[in-house]
């Protein structure tokens, strides 16, 4: 199905992202330290920026990657012969799916508010880049989210299995 | 509503929740929301805002850097050499691999922050090979789970990290706190495998000590062993930051890894920093939603509430001690050590400095409870890991973890009663 293959190439394409951005991060901080103590590099204040921005990028876009995959930390305390009673794990699945819902909905529309209101209208302190451009990572998140979430009912429909893991 | 309602409220919608399976960190943010609409001052944009400057704080940085250290130290076979170090040394005693299990730990735990990498890159080796050579599966897996919570405590650890982070405490005297707890751990787990080792027969893995061994592989191991000295020496010296310290343990690694002892190819490095890229926004990310949940405490003022009543109750600081560990405890069992001190840390430090407790007393004492939290079902993460790696159930192995959990609870009773040992070093950053 074309959906579902855009949905999965989307992923891998943030997934690579992600690796590009914490590629970025780590060679900042190390021109920070080489800046400080090698006498001819100076010392470069954007660095610090760099960092802080790349990680907020990298957060919102893994946190929702990590949905689709179902890695974030859940904690199974039901015991089992409740959770292989398909109509107890057909409830868990729709409080999860409202919880994903909200969550979603938050992000796009408070997320909107918080970046034409609180962030559009700021620049950052030492690359003076519009704030905008750090916070857009935000409603994207709850686009994401609520994308991933549409692929996996289409999943479910279809009945492809994905396994939850945790590590 | 009061204050005292409004986080009743919440803390239930987050445990039921949590009960019903939603993942912590999006619990964590879906419980917020009532609490952000009832206040006309609030909108649930704070909630984003929240997230962004806790975002903001560099230190935080440190997670992903020390996660991929350990990580490619993992897939460069590093712990391999120390292993064959281990072996060298403690292999003869009876029980040897039970040992080797503990010393590797150590060793791992200087060189790494994360507890989970410690009980999977060992675990992975280990218990293959203890099972191999018939130790019991209980023991085997109570072993490495136990001996992975070092990870966290010996420095360098993300817990600590996390910690200072949320509570402005400073990190690197934090690193130094966790250092002789750390060391007293692994020698009572020691303990508990030279009484076990009699009393059920386990088998030696080599004859006598060869001192010929022990020379090649500490040589072998060299560039890796050096590691901690590089890290703590750093951070203690004043010469780097902690975020730093974890981006050259990161180069360390891939210098060792790559060049000295060539075990580890450019695409391996890729293919880790892509994980790690993942699994620490997973972990950032709980800590975000995880700030938001202390930050609504914060603005109702719930913190001097617990102050309030607690006052009431006893101004001893070694029952409030015992008060926080307990709490530590229960949060230990249900929720990743992350998100629980976000939550619960801002809640009780009000409390104990209120009744006098040094900062850094307090987190070396959380830190060591919370390192048993990774021990405790139903959500132990060492536990669990090393009990799918034996492929066990998580609960057969209780009876041995027991064990090693009574004695870890003595360590932090000992904590708490003579702080002034275990403060003497972190004392020493602050003159």
């Amino acid at each position: 199905m074309k959906f579902l293959a855009f949905v999965n190439f989307y992923c891998r394409l943030i997934q690579k992202l992600m690796t590009v951005i914490l590629t970025i991060m780590f060679v900042s901080t190390l021109i920070m330290i080489s800046g400080r103590y090698i006498p001819f590099i100076p010392p470069f204040f954007w660095t610090i920026e760099v960092v802080r921005f790349g990680m907020i990028w990298m957060i919102f876009l893994g946190a929702a990657v990590a949905l689709r995959e179902r890695e974030h930390f859940f904690v199974d305390i039901m015991p089992v012969k409740y959770g292989k009673n398909k109509n107890i794990s057909g409830i868990l699945y729709i409080v999860y799916a409202a919880v994903i819902l909200i969550f979603s909905y938050i992000y796009i529309v408070y997320g909107v508010i918080y970046f034409k209101d609180w962030c559009l209208v700021q620049h950052s302190e030492i690359l003076q880049i519009n704030m905008g451009f750090i916070f857009f990572s935000v409603p994207l998140c709850g686009v994401n989210s609520f994308l991933f979430f549409v692929a996996e009912l289409v999943e479910k429909k279809l009945g492809i299995e994905r396994k939850e893991v945790q590590e | 509503m009061s204050g005292g309602t409004i986080g009743i409220i919440t803390f239930a919608i987050l445990v039921s929740l949590v009960f019903l399976r939603v993942p912590v960190a999006f619990a964590l943010a879906i419980a917020t929301i009532p609490a952000l609409l009832i206040d006309e001052k609030l909108t649930p944009c704070i909630l984003i805002n929240r997230m962004s400057v806790q975002y903001m704080s560099v230190i935080l940085t440190a997670i992903p850097f020390f996660i991929l250290a350990a990580r490619i130290m993992n897939r460069s076979k590093i712990t391999d050499k120390l292993v064959r170090l281990s072996l060298s040394m403690v292999g003869s005693l009876r029980g040897g691999l039970g040992y080797v299990n503990i010393l590797v730990s150590m060793f791992f735990a200087g060189m790494s922050g994360s507890s989970n990498a410690d009980a999977a890159g060992i675990g992975s080796i280990l218990i293959p090979a203890m099972l191999k050579q018939k130790y019991d599966v209980n023991y085997t897996v109570a072993v490495t789970a136990c001996s992975a919570v070092m990870g966290c405590i010996i420095p360098p650890s993300i817990m600590a990290v996390v910690w200072g982070a949320t509570l402005n405490v400073s990190v690197g005297g934090l690193f130094l706190a966790g250092i002789l707890p750390g060391i007293l751990i692994g020698l009572s787990q020691m303990l508990i495998t030279y009484i076990l080792a009699r009393k059920r027969n386990y088998p030696k893995y080599s004859e006598k000590i060869s001192f010929v061994e022990i020379a090649i592989s500490i040589k072998d191991a060299f560039w890796a062993l050096l590691t901690p000295f590089i890290l703590v020496g750093g951070i203690i010296g004043g010469i780097v930051t902690p975020t730093e310290a974890s981006a050259i343990a990161v180069s360390y690694s891939i210098i060792v890894g790559a060049f000295i002892y060539r075990t580890l190819s450019f695409k391996d490095i890729v293919e880790e920093i892509m994980v790690t890229a993942k699994l620490s926004a997973i972990i950032l990310f709980s800590i975000g939603t995880a700030s938001i949940y202390a930050w609504v405490f914060a603005y109702y003022n719930i913190p001097s509430y617990l102050v309030n009543s607690v006052e009431g109750i006893t101004d001893n600081p070694i029952v409030v001690l015992l008060i926080s560990t307990f709490f530590f405890l229960i949060a230990g069992m249900f929720l990743d050590a992350v998100p629980a001190i976000i939550i619960i840390a801002p809640l009780l430090q009000p409390i104990a400095v209120a009744v006098g407790i040094d900062t850094m007393h307090f987190a070396i004492v959380c830190s060591v409870v919370l390192g048993i939290g990774l021990i405790t079902p139903p959500y132990g993460l060492t536990l669990l890991i090393s009990s799918k790696i034996a492929k066990i159930n998580c609960m057969q192995a209780m009876k041995d973890v027991g064990l090693f959990f009574i004695l870890m609870l003595v360590i932090v009773i000992i904590i708490i009663l003579f702080p002034d040992i275990f403060l003497f070093l972190p004392n020493l950053l602050k003159k």
